[in-house]
């Protein structure tokens, strides 16, 4: 009964009044005719009834031969409602023209979501992504997510897994990282322990293999510290193990940076000059014509637009030319030294990550030109390193070639 | 005759002898089926010609639902049924 009546809306129909003697035979006439009447009431004068709005003509005519006449009560349904419209017709374009572009911008990607990172930074994977064609604003069947996924894998090496998922026009991006493995030797494989560093071993741990040294020996670099290959005095077989061990040591390292006093920078005039712009999708709209000549260099501002916590593609940048001057600048003792202690600081930060540094010196030797900053360290860090011990054969007698 | 003959092979009588088919809900509502015009159709009468035979809804606030070719739709407080040939 429901899909009826949403038929007959759909379709449209007239309530409609008949007045005349012959009421009966008018219902008669148009039931023979094929005409669908319904909800049809009587009253004292006359009877109502409900007819498609197609058949009202014909309703009309079959009413003339009855000898009945009808009066149009009301019109209703979907088509009534077009024929008003026809005045409105900015309105009924207005209708399309939204539904339009709700459904052609539905097309696109306007917001990408990366989670699953730890490591490795959003962006970088975002530069990944946008290389290979998917970035805010492109549309969905300008790119193969399947292939995207493969080469945004291959760009970042960190990564083990990546999958796009496409949940209207949003790209849920989530990766896992890859655990990275240390370069080891295989297991199945015989080695030996060699000293990465020279120094006087501290402690000693040796899980597998022989060795002849003990704790408070110098050794020296590349010297063997752990035998892998093992000769049973008893049986004169010789036994290939996996080496495997802990040697902390003490050890001396040096790092030195040079600082000339006269030398050249960059410095800001103070003069600043802001261009704004906005971006929408993959679109920028400049507000400003060309850039500055001379020397600048460039700051750029984003302040994308977020509603309800979800940042739209849509920014307000503004990009600021900074202008500068190259100076020629002649430091002084003092702040040559500071320069060189804050760039040792930075080679300390990356040379001795992992290693525990027990003591340090400096040394500053003052020349004509600039000035050298020279560290001693004392470091204790595990020295051992496994080396691969290769075995081959040659006229009958086995040769043990030690990878250096 | 015709009768008996559905009754022997168990088939529907109206089917087979061409009589009408009046289908109740309680007595608020009645399709028949069959109709071949509306005689008379008032508030509280409403009498259909069936061809071998008149039928007579009796009651009060009667209404026609649907009309369709050979298909009439009763509504209302059905109070009797006459049958007239």
């Amino acid at each position: 009964m429901f899909f009826l009546r949403l038929i007959q809306i759909f379709l449209g129909y007239i309530k409609f009044r008949v007045d005349g003697a012959s009421c009966e035979k008018f219902l008669n006439l148009v039931s023979r005719a094929g005409i669908v009447l319904w909800n049809i009431r009587r009253d004292k004068t006359g009877l109502y009834a409900n007819v498609l709005l197609s058949k009202y003509k014909t309703a009309e005519q079959l009413a003339k031969k009855a000898g009945v006449k009808l009066t149009i009560v009301k019109r209703k349904g979907v088509p009534v409602y077009l024929i008003k419209l026809k005045n409105r017709l900015g309105f009924v374009l207005g209708i399309v023209l939204f539904a339009a572009i709700i459904v052609y911008f539905s097309g696109y990607v306007w917001i990408i979501k990366i989670s699953g990172n730890s490591t490795v930074s959003s962006r970088e994977i975002m530069y990944a992504l946008s290389d290979q064609g998917l970035e805010p604003g492109v549309r969905k069947s300008t790119f193969d997510r399947k292939t995207v996924e493969q080469q945004a894998l291959e760009k970042i090496p960190e990564l083990s897994w990546i999958h796009i998922n496409l949940s209207g026009s949003v790209a849920n991006v989530e990766v896992g990282e890859r655990t990275k493995r240390p370069e080891l030797v295989p297991d199945d494989r015989p080695c030996n322990i060699k000293a990465s560093e020279t120094g006087q071993i501290l402690q000693m741990e040796v899980y597998e293999g022989q060795t002849t040294l003990k704790v408070g020996d110098t050794v020296q670099k590349d010297e063997l510290l752990v035998s892998g290959v093992i000769e049973e005095p008893m049986t004169m077989l010789t036994r290939y193990v996996h080496a495997r061990a802990k040697i902390i040591a003490s050890t001396s390292r040096e790092l030195s940076v040079k600082v000339p006093f006269k030398t050249t920078e960059n410095r800001d005039t103070g003069k600043v000059i802001k261009k704004y712009s906005i971006r929408f999708l993959n679109v920028s709209i400049p507000f400003y014509f060309g850039v500055p000549s001379g020397n600048y260099r460039r700051l750029a501002y984003k302040n994308p637009l977020v509603i309800g916590g979800t940042q739209l593609p849509v920014s307000f940048n503004t990009t600021a030319f900074l202008e500068y001057k190259n100076v020629p600048v002649t430091l002084n003792k003092q702040q040559a030294l500071e320069k060189a202690k804050k760039l040792i600081a930075d080679k300390e930060r990356i040379e001795f990550s992992g290693i525990k540094v027990t003591a340090k010196e400096y040394e500053q030797k003052f020349e004509p030109d600039g000035i050298t900053l020279i560290g001693k360290y004392k470091c204790e860090e595990n020295i051992a390193v496994s080396k691969e011990v290769k075995i081959g054969e040659t006229g009958g007698k086995r040769i043990i070639r030690q990878e250096s | 005759m015709a009768i008996k003959a559905a009754r022997a092979v168990e088939l529907p009588i109206d089917f087979v002898a061409g009589m009408v088919h009046l289908d109740f809900s309680g007595n608020r509502e009645v399709v028949v089926e069959g109709c071949r015009g509306v005689l008379e159709y008032d508030e509280n009468i409403v009498c259909i010609d069936t061809g071998k035979m008149k039928v007579r809804f009796l009651g009060r606030d009667l209404a026609i639902r649907n009309y369709i070719d050979k298909s009439i739709t009763v509504s209302g407080f059905i109070n009797s049924v006459e049958f007239l040939t």
